[in-house]
């Protein structure tokens, strides 16, 4: 069963390697096979035509030549003249070289004379028989040397006896074997000259397009959309040719309407966060501002304006601890909205006084590194503002799930780029299946530093800890469609 | 004689209150109120103040502009600075321009009163809730001398992924980058935090820095 398994196994892989084969090689291949038929069937033919042809031509000419070497024969064989019988024989053998051999026989079938060396062959004895007709038979038989025409003829109408003329068809085999030279000859060289027209051609109208097209189809699959391929014909491969070049059309037209897109959801996106960012900034200064000032102004009423018997000391104390602790709150949601150390000092003291204040009240161990060359001044506010929230979002994150003892801020500023790096020793997290919520503020990040032309790469692996990488080029990029078009982790 | 006392600030009510509070003290008079930081400017002009409380965040001019402006009119004026901010780096500038007592909006009474005699006599005043934090500024990070170890204790490969990692390059980009397995990387990664006894990456940076192998261009 499986000698059998292992042959068709065999088989079916050689089959695939010939069809593999190219379609010039396959092309080359049939069009030798026609002219090989061609040729074959051409040689066949002409070849058996000439010889049926050759051979009537020379069983003609030996009965004719029987015929009057039988008339020349009449007087010497009424009258017994051997010698000139003998005479004419050999004349006659000797002007035609073809001739096997003469037989004279008597009226009773003895032979009188013969051109043969030694006896007449037996075989050939048994074969005579008397001429039936008064004409000349003709007859074609078998030798070791190819075949034999003999015409018999009588000579004097039978009254004097018969001839037996015999006559090799050497020249006949020799000129039927020239014919299939030449035509051998002839049919080679065409073929050569045949498969090289037809190489040229095939590579002209059939295997060139082919490539053409197969080249567009390249340039395509590696992004080139407006790659086309030369349609020179409305053939099968000038119909593919063309239907390849409405596809490519259809997917540039594709592409750039996702490129538009992504365009505008891009800034959509700055929109909303710039929005956001506004928004949080009006908040907390209404906080500040407002529900800030009006406490504090409290705090002072109660410890001053309001007489000491309408109020008793105690009750001053608590209300004025109470206001303290709300002024704090409030103090401290703004602070979290948007701190304003941000806009009036910088990244770098913002995310220290952050990592100082989250490590206090977390408990946590948070190292903080802002590493720059000092001749480079403060970032741009489009730039400190997503790399504070991502900050935000990343310690807020290590706070409530990591579960981690240590974590680090590291910022790099360069003069093309600025780095953050963010790590904890956490449990660690599986990037690619991040629940919702997680999800979103990971995604979150993605996008904050993508706006501003940067890339945020997240490392996690569950049970070692968890490591965020923000990259931002400096020098005004524009939001990337491709970066932020990338999948997600 | 009595301690003239200009308040500026731009909520009306916290003012009120304020010089309620103020009032209350025999020898301080209130001489004035403003809510801008030009009124102020004139207002220091026109008047004459001994000492003025400012809150650094009112509408127009920015605080320290403001007091900028106030001590090259008049230098000998005493500022306290009154803030809901509690950010020590509010507090550096204001002193280095030249004001001489900090405190926040919800401090305690006693505590404002405090700072305007102390500025008043020409010394320098701190709200107490921020003292902690001035003097650990001030104290700065700790030392980091002979506690991390030299460079030269590493391997040459180790040498590679530190610094790689100082620049910020994840264990897989490290790995991809020197042709190795994640597995190496983080070998490599924690034989160097063992040998130069380094707790974080953040220490690995402050290393990197110190030994040349992260170059800020």
């Amino acid at each position: 069963m499986s000698r059998a398994h292992a042959c068709f196994r065999f088989l079916s892989r050689l089959s695939w390697w010939l069809l593999s084969v190219p379609v010039f090689i396959k092309v080359l291949g049939i069009s030798l096979v026609v002219a090989l038929l061609f040729g074959a069937i051409t040689l066949f033919h002409t070849g058996s035509t000439l010889s049926r042809s050759l051979y009537g031509f020379l069983e003609q000419r030996t009965r004719a030549d029987a015929y009057w070497l039988a008339a020349s024969l009449e007087r010497p064989m009424s009258q017994g003249d051997q010698l000139t019988i003998r005479e004419k024989l050999a004349r006659a053998v000797e002007n035609a070289p073809d001739v096997r051999y003469i037989i004279v026989r008597e009226p009773g079938g003895r032979i009188a004379a013969h051109t043969f060396k030694s006896g007449v062959p037996p075989d050939l004895e048994r074969l005579w028989s008397p001429p039936a007709t008064g004409g000349c038979d003709v007859l074609t038989l078998g030798s070791r040397e190819g075949l034999i025409v003999e015409a018999r003829c009588p000579i004097l109408g039978g009254s004097a006896g018969s001839l037996q003329l015999g006559v090799s068809d050497r020249q006949i085999t020799a000129e039927v074997r020239a014919l299939n030279r030449s035509v051998l000859w002839t049919l080679g060289f065409s073929m050569v000259l045949g498969t090289a027209l037809g190489l040229l051609l095939t590579h002209l109208f059939m295997t060139r397009p082919i490539y053409r097209l197969a080249r567009a189809a390249n340039r395509v699959r590696q992004g080139d959309f407006d790659a086309r391929a030369t349609v020179v014909s409305a053939d099968e491969i000038g119909r593919l040719a063309a239907a390849f070049n409405e596809m490519a059309e259809s997917l540039r037209r594709y592409r750039s309407e996702v490129e538009e897109k992504e365009k505008a959801r891009l800034s959509l996106l700055d929109m909303i966060v710039q929005a956001q960012e506004e928004e949080r900034k009006s908040i907390a200064r209404e906080l500040h501002d407002q529900v800030g000032q009006s406490l504090a102004a409290l705090l002072l009423a109660i410890q001053s304006g309001i007489p000491q018997d309408q109020l008793p000391a105690q009750v001053r104390e608590d209300l004025a601890a109470k206001l303290r602790e709300l002024s704090d709150e409030v103090h401290r949601l703004a602070w979290g909205m948007r701190p304003a150390i941000l806009d009036d000092y910088g990244l770098d003291s913002a995310l220290s006084r952050y990592v100082a204040e989250m490590a206090s009240r977390s408990g946590l161990t948070i190292d903080y590194q802002f590493s720059g060359a000092p001749d480079l001044g403060r970032l741009p506010s489009r730039i400190e503002v997503p790399l504070y929230r991502i900050v935000q979002e990343a310690i807020t994150n290590i706070v409530s799930h990591a579960n981690a003892t240590r974590a680090g801020v590291v910022v790099l500023r360069q003069q093309r780029t600025v780095t953050l790096v963010v790590e904890d020793n956490g449990q660690g997290f599986d990037v690619a299946s991040a629940p919702g919520s997680r999800c979103l503020g990971l995604t979150g990040m993605k996008e904050r530093a993508a706006l501003v032309g940067g890339e945020c790469l997240i490392e996690s692996k569950p049970g070692a800890g968890t490591t965020i990488r923000v990259t931002i080029p400096l020098g005004g990029a524009e939001p990337s469609p491709a970066a932020a078009a990338q999948p997600r982790v | 004689m009595p301690v003239r006392i200009l308040i500026a600030d731009d909520h009306a009510v916290f003012r009120s209150g304020l010089k309620a509070l103020l009032e209350k003290e025999a020898d301080f008079q209130v001489v004035g109120e403003t809510g801008t930081g030009v009124d102020t400017i004139q207002a220091v002009d026109k008047l004459t103040v001994d000492v003025l409380i400012l809150d650094i965040n009112m509408p127009g001019l920015p605080g320290p502009r403001v007091a900028e402006a106030v001590l090259e009119k008049k230098p000998k004026l005493a500022i306290v600075v009154l803030t809901m901010h509690d950010d020590e780096y509010y507090l550096q500038e204001l002193f280095r321009i030249g004001a001489r007592a900090f405190v926040l909006k919800k401090a305690t009474a006693t505590d404002v009163v405090q700072a305007i005699r102390a500025a008043y006599r020409g010394e320098q005043f701190i709200d107490s809730s921020l003292t902690s934090r001035v003097i650990s500024s001030y104290v700065g990070r700790p030392s980091k001398e002979s506690k991390t170890g030299r460079l030269e204790i590493l391997t040459p490969r180790e040498r590679e992924v530190c610094s790689l990692l100082a620049y910020g390059y994840t264990n897989a980009e490290i790995a991809q980058r020197l042709f190795i397995s994640e597995r190496t990387v983080e070998t490599h990664r924690n034989n160097i935090m063992t040998k130069l006894n380094l707790k974080s990456r953040v220490e690995l940076v402050r290393f990197a820095i110190d030994n040349g192998l992260l170059k800020l261009t």
